[in-house]
């Protein structure tokens, strides 16, 4: 499997990224939850959480939950964890949606948060070597 | 869920197979630098017979041999191509690499025929397919960067994987592939291979014999405009095994769906048929909304199990 | 939903794929040749200015060097020659040298093949001398094996020679210590036998005294009888039965000859005491026995198994021995002619035998210097005497041989005690030479007691009083008479032109007492008187060397035997 690509290949102008604690939607809907809770239908929160998990020998954030609007684009969420990381751009640095998969950077965080959201939160996972390919 | 009564893997050998002609031409700003001297009365064009379901990067090679060629004509030796910076457009348009490129033309170039709204519109692009390939000033902001054919290949993993997260609820089937498994994945898609590609795909994701539903359907709509790609989780639990595309579609496109609470708009020039049924374009034709959905996952997906629908 | 309409979506999909891929097939072939094509094109438009410029650039080359040329053209042409010039003067001293190297390299080849030749010469000899040297290795290896060899054998045997020489020494020391012991024992012996003697004598001097004492009344028949036994012991014949006998006669007439009685040479002979038989031995082994009268031979004894020396009659006439060199004594009885006693036990030859009176014992003498006494009724040797030095004849002191005379080799006389064995008596300085016989004289008559003594009286006396004389004949040509009480010389009896002819020349005296008779080696027979001590008469008959004489018991014959085989019968 070639090296996946280091995630800053957007340039996009970030905007904003709150930092806070988790936010409790109530009965949000999350892929691979009950029968019970798909009922139920809520609409997706104009923020979304976002749960940092450090792999390996990356280094964890002091703070692991942001918020993040979420019409942006998963870039801006690589972009601002290579910040907090204080990485250079030629740092690899290796992201994976909640230990399965890297989504292209051009996703939206709302689609990446309405399918794979756990407990109302999207786990991103970030390694410095390629966990899951 | 009653098989049909003729080949089986007709429709995906159908969907394998397709074919798309694509002339590509040099660009003005870059023919100069390539040639040297003043450039030809027509364009230098080539015409490439690309797999609907390949990728643009994945032409690159042939259209750097073709440059290359041209460059050799020329007399005096300008730089040499830097495949990594070789970007395609249409219209001016940058296209998506990462992008099927049946999908591409889809999104592209369907037209719905002006006042027909719910008449089937048909293929009015001419063939082939004219695209514009640069050289130069890599659009950054608008393009994945580093086109090369093994991030190509990372991508259309993680697609892969993605899509297989979405129908299974985790990537363990995937990842539990024999590397050479997972190595023929790729190899059948570039090489075009039909047997090397779904002897993995068949028995490894889509269960067919053993009549599994998966637990979402992995479809993306996209929209003409820049903006809209929906990806919904389709739970086929709630919806049925005998859900259409038409019911899906309108069940992923509901308000609730969206933080905004606005679905995006797939149709732009015609505001006033907010409600009507949307087009389904898949492959390059039109799918009746009837068709259902479960049928439609396990026979009409690209070779990344999505369904990359296009709503017109 | 009825399966038309099931379907119909289906077959719908179906067309419009179907119909898309109409759409598309005509590009496929189109796109193929078109691609093809435009690479040739390209292709060719790359050959083509590639050739173009390999064109251009050849051309201006050419023009550049034409422009050269043609200015450097003439320069060239002239430079050209002169390098020309030169190229060929080098290409002829070249050649030049080439020739001279070919020379060298023949001449060095003709001197490579004779050093060639030369080494393999060298070669050849190295290998001759090689295996000369291996071959001289090898027999050196073997000489020196061999040498290790003999210093090993030489060793063992000087070892072993040692190991002899050692046990040797012993030997002799042991033997000498032996010597030592045998030497004092003999001395010892010596004085003990000179004590004997010494009292011998001593007990003779009583006797005599006592004999002298006993003289005065007339002697009895018995007495008488008694001489007469006595007599025949001195060797005088029965005839003298009185104290006047006739003198002997000196031998004038031979009356017969025997001429070669043996087969080889006489060295004895020897009157029977009753002088009817006269015995000669010889060289040829055997005694032969004559009548005195008729000169018959009446018996042959053989039995010696070398040459007679000596024989003897027993004082009875009866027996006769012989010694021989054969080391033995043989006694042979006369009437039959037989061996009665062979006696041996000596180891050197037997040179001379007496009977004792009663003929029970013979005594001996020989070369191997012991006195033996043979007892003749046991038949063995009773007494060996060493007696020093050789013997060449004995005379019996007493008839039963308790003393005993010998005559020796180194010309001394000795006497010995035979009870005792040690020499009683040495007399020396009488002969300057060894000597040859032993005589005890017999009774002398008409002697006056004041000039004679009294020992030469007649033999009917005991003998201790009349035979106190004896005589010794000895190589030197004289003859001793000495006094057997003081065992002085009386007298010196010479002659001229007197040698004894050997060893055991035998001298006797005559039955009277007053002649001796001896021959001489070159045949004559010289006659002493003994009251005068003068040559009495010279008879020649005997051409060699004369062995024996003796008178008989009457005196009035003689007879003699010479080593040439002549025995004469004298009147």
């Amino acid at each position: 499997m070639a090296s996946p690509p280091a995630a800053s290949d957007y340039t996009s102008a970030p905007s904003s990224v709150t930092e806070g604690p988790a936010l409790t939607v109530s009965s949000q809907r999350s892929a691979g939850s009950t029968i019970d809770e798909m009922h139920e239908i809520a609409q997706p929160p104009e923020k979304v959480v976002i749960r940092f998990r450090a792999i390996g020998n990356a280094p964890i954030l002091k703070r692991s939950f942001f918020k993040i609007t979420s019409a942006n684009k998963f870039q801006l969420v690589i972009q601002f964890l290579r910040r907090e990381l204080n990485y250079k751009a030629a740092d690899p640095l290796f992201v994976y949606i909640s230990s399965a998969f890297s989504p292209s950077p051009d996703e939206t965080v709302e689609n990446l948060y309405r399918c794979f959201k756990s407990d109302g939160q999207l786990v991103v996972n970030y390694c410095t070597t390629a966990a899951w390919g | 869920m009653p098989k049909l009564p003729t080949d089986e893997d007709r429709f995906r050998k159908l969907v394998w197979h397709g074919k798309l002609p694509i002339q590509i031409s040099l660009a003005k700003e870059d023919r100069a630098a390539l040639l040297g001297r003043a450039s030809p009365s027509s364009p230098p064009v080539y015409y490439v017979m690309a797999h609907r379901c390949s990728y643009l990067s994945l032409i690159t090679d042939d259209v750097k041999a073709w440059l290359e060629a041209l460059e050799r004509a020329a007399p005096d030796r300008p730089s040499s191509i830097k495949p990594t910076q070789v970007w395609y457009a249409f219209n001016g348009a940058p296209l998506k690499w990462h992008y099927p490129i049946g999908l591409l033309y889809d999104l592209h170039s369907i037209r719905h025929p002006p006042g027909t709204v719910s008449a089937k519109p048909i293929c009015t692009t001419k063939l082939p397919w004219t695209i514009t390939v640069h050289l130069t000033n890599f659009p950054a902001d608008r393009l994945l960067r580093n086109p090369s054919r093994d991030t190509t290949h990372h991508y259309f993993m993680a697609q892969y994987k993605e899509a297989e997260f979405m129908r299974a609820g985790s990537t363990k089937r995937v990842m539990n592939l024999p590397r050479e498994d997972q190595d023929r994945l790729w190899a059948g898609l570039t090489t075009a291979e039909f047997e090397t590609f779904w002897a993995v795909n068949h028995g490894a994701v889509n269960a067919d014999d053993k009549d599994e539903l998966p637990r979402h359907v992995a479809i993306r709509l996209y929209s003409r405009t820049d903006s809209a790609v929906v990806q919904v989780p389709l739970p086929l639990a709630e919806l049925g095994s005998r859900t259409t595309v038409g019911e899906a579609i309108a069940y992923a496109l509901r308000p609730e769906q969206f933080a905004t609470g606005h679905p995006p708009k797939f149709r732009p020039e015609d505001e006033s048929d907010q409600d009507a049924p949307y087009m389904v374009v898949l492959h390059g034709i039109v799918v009746s909304s009837t068709t259902p959905l479960l049928w439609l996952t396990r026979n009409l997906c690209y070779p990344d199990n999505f369904l990359h629908v296009v709503l017109l | 939903m009825s399966v038309d309409t099931e379907y119909q979506w289906q077959v719908g999909l179906e067309r419009g794929l179907c119909q898309r891929d109409e759409a598309v097939e005509g590009f496929e072939a189109l796109v193929v040749s078109y691609n093809t094509l435009l690479h040739h094109t390209l292709q060719l438009e790359g050959d083509y200015a590639h050739l173009n410029d390999t064109h251009t650039t050849l051309r201006t080359e050419h023009a550049k060097l034409a422009d050269v040329g043609a200015a450097a053209n003439l320069d060239a042409f002239v430079a050209a020659q002169k390098r020309i010039a030169e190229l060929e003067w080098q290409v002829t001293t070249l050649k030049d040298e080439r020739s001279d190297l070919y020379k060298a390299q023949g001449q060095h080849a003709q001197r490579l093949l004779s050093l060639t030749d030369d080494v393999r010469r060298r070669e050849e000899q190295v290998r001759d001398l090689e295996t000369s040297a291996k071959a001289t290795a090898t027999q050196m290896a073997k000489l020196q094996q061999s040498v290790d060899d003999y210093f090993y054998v030489l060793r063992e045997k000087d070892g072993t020679i040692q190991d002899e020489m050692t046990a040797l020494q012993l030997e002799l020391v042991t033997k000498e210590e032996k010597l030592k012991r045998v030497e004092q024992e003999n001395s010892q012996l010596v004085e003990r036998w000179l004590r004997k003697m010494n009292e011998e004598a001593e007990r003779m001097n009583d006797t005599n005294r006592q004999l002298e004492a006993e003289r005065r009344p007339p002697p009895s028949v018995d007495q008488l009888n008694e001489c007469l036994g006595d007599e025949n012991y001195f060797g005088l014949g029965r005839r003298t039965s009185d104290t006047n006998q006739a003198p002997s006669k000196v031998p004038s007439i031979v009356y017969k000859e025997l001429e070669n009685p043996h087969h080889g040479e006489i060295h004895t002979l020897h009157v029977s005491h009753d002088g009817t038989m006269v015995a000669t031995g010889g060289q040829d082994r055997r005694v032969k026995v004559f009548d005195s009268r008729s000169g018959n031979l009446k018996y042959t004894l053989s039995g010696c198994l070398q040459s007679v020396l000596h024989v003897w009659f027993s004082p009875t006439d009866d027996l006769i021995l012989a010694t021989s060199s054969d080391n033995a004594i043989r006694v042979w009885a006369l009437d039959t002619g037989r061996i009665q006693h062979t006696l041996t036990g000596h180891i050197g030859k037997v040179v001379s035998a007496k009977f004792d009176g009663e003929a029970r014992k013979i005594i001996s003498v020989s070369h191997d210097r012991t006195i033996k006494s043979w007892d003749l009724y046991r038949g063995y040797c009773s007494k060996t005497i060493f007696s020093i030095s050789s013997c060449n004849d004995l005379c019996l002191m007493d008839p039963q041989g308790t003393t005993i005379l010998s005559g020796h080799v180194d010309n001394v006389l000795r006497v010995w005690d035979m009870q005792s064995g040690n020499c009683v008596r040495e007399v020396t300085g009488l002969h300057d030479a060894p000597i040859t016989s032993l005589a005890i004289a017999p009774a002398m008559t008409d002697s006056p007691p004041s000039l004679i003594p009294p020992i030469l009286s007649a033999a009917f006396i005991p003998y201790s009083v009349d035979h106190t004389h004896l005589l010794t004949n000895a190589k030197d040509g004289t003859l001793h008479i000495l006094d057997l009480n003081t065992f002085e010389s009386v007298g010196v009896l010479r002659a001229e032109g007197y040698r004894p002819g050997s060893n055991w020349a035998r001298a006797a005296f005559s039955a009277d007492g007053h002649l001796v008779a001896a021959g001489s080696a070159d045949g004559v027979l010289f006659i002493w008187n003994t009251r005068t001590f003068e040559v009495q008469a010279r008879v020649k008959e005997h051409t060699s060397p004369v062995c024996a004489a003796f008178w008989d018991a009457s005196g009035q014959h003689f007879f003699s035997a010479e080593k040439d085989q002549l025995v004469c019968f004298w009147e």
